[in-house]
């Protein structure tokens, strides 16, 4: 990637002046993030995926044809375009629903898919369980059950067991760091890419 | 939206948990366009969650008193762990020769289950229950000493033991202490004194 395309309205300018360049740019500075926003959004990869692809396509040949208001929102752009087509394929989809038995279908497809991602992460979730198990002060699991498993907010979680919010915080902490070595430890980057 | 509003708001919890209102989500979908290095932030978080939500039956807490959802009432931890610690801060004081504060200070810890002196680093408030060995009306200031510098961090005067004898003294935004410090109790009456090392690891 160039050095001049660090900025979104300077990728915007390349884009609109001929420069491959800066359409890598922006495919690397968006795609990654774009993708996981689809993802989030539509909770199928595969979706998203096909999302990310169109609205990343449109954005492309707007940008090569004319240049936009605020380039420097650019992100806020792609966000609203990706977001409106997501929007028109669900009302298309409504619209020409039919009861043929396809959920089951891509649900068979997807087992599929997923079972070498499966075999891979027993490995950390044995890990993980080992770590859970061994935790042995009752009040840190406590506060992590109802800020993970209840999904209390941590206001609440501080109010109901008379907590700092800098205690809560180092226990989350602390966690995490520990989860996250877990994760990594298993010498496969893809685990924070893979589809939850 | 930005990053302070971001930590402030507990976003990307709620945004993992599909709590966000549909503006606020917007906003936080472009902030992670705009930011991409905070989305591995996010997979982290979402990650645990999904761990802890896949383990929930060994996470769940083993004490019946501390069942999700009970109301805990931290202080009795709180005295017991007062108690053991206590217990560390007597030692060195076996051979004092003024016998007016016969007992130890008690620390009690917002925090509640910690047993160990250097647990109580970046707690808010710390209470010290001094036993002043009298219920009469002598009455005792009390100052805190940072070791290192001299400097005096903390001072109270003019405090009275309860009818349980004791001496209460809250000190607030202990947070921020750090090192070896001694606390000094001055029976303001006859001039006696004690001293406590204290130590925030």
């Amino acid at each position: 990637m160039s050095d001049s395309y660090e900025t979104p309205a300077a990728i915007a300018a390349g884009i609109r002046s001929g420069d491959k360049n800066a359409e890598t740019a922006l495919v690397k500075k968006y795609s990654r993030t774009l993708l996981y926003v689809l993802e989030k959004r539509t909770a199928d990869s595969e979706r998203a995926k096909d999302l990310c692809q169109d609205t990343l396509q449109l954005l492309l040949e707007k940008l090569r044809k004319e240049s936009i208001n605020e380039p420097d929102k650019l992100g806020a752009y792609i966000q609203r375009t990706a977001i409106n087509l997501f929007i028109a394929e669900e009302r298309k989809a409504r619209r020409r629903k039919t009861y043929t038995n396809s959920e089951l279908i891509d649900l068979h497809a997807a087992e599929d898919a997923n079972q070498l991602h499966d075999l891979v992460e027993k490995r950390t979730q044995d890990s993980v369980r080992k770590y859970i198990s061994e935790l042995d002060n009752d009040r840190d699991r406590l506060i992590l059950y109802r800020y993970y498993v209840d999904e209390a907010d941590k206001a609440e979680v501080c109010s109901e067991l008379e907590l700092s919010r800098r205690h809560f915080d180092r226990v989350i902490s602390r966690a995490r760091t520990r989860l996250k070595k877990l994760i990594e430890s298993r010498g496969d980057e893809s685990v924070l890419e893979a589809p939850l | 939206m930005n990053r302070e509003y971001i930590e402030s708001n507990d976003v990307v919890a709620r945004y993992i948990r599909n709590q966000l209102a549909e503006d606020e989500l917007n906003l936080f979908e472009v902030y992670l366009l705009d930011n991409p290095d905070i989305l591995d932030e996010v997979r982290i978080e979402e990650r645990v969650h999904k761990e802890f939500q896949n383990n929930r039956a060994l996470l769940r807490p083993k004490g019946d008193s501390l069942r999700p959802g009970s109301r805990i009432n931290y202080r009795v931890y709180a005295m017991a762990a007062s108690v053991m610690f206590a217990a560390l801060l007597l030692l060195p004081l076996l051979n004092l020769t003024e016998p007016q504060l016969q007992e130890p200070v008690l620390l009690e810890s917002f925090r509640g289950q910690e047993q160990f002196v250097h647990e109580l680093s970046g707690e808010p408030i710390i209470q010290f229950l001094i036993d002043a060995g009298t219920d009469s009306e002598s009455s005792f200031s009390i100052s805190l000493i940072e070791v290192s510098s001299g400097a005096v961090i903390a001072r109270a005067n003019n405090l009275l033991p309860t009818s349980e004898s004791l001496i209460h003294y809250s000190l607030e935004d202990t947070g921020r202490l750090l090192g070896r410090y001694t606390l000094i109790v001055l029976n303001s009456e006859n001039g006696s004194r004690r001293s406590f090392e204290l130590n925030f690891l």
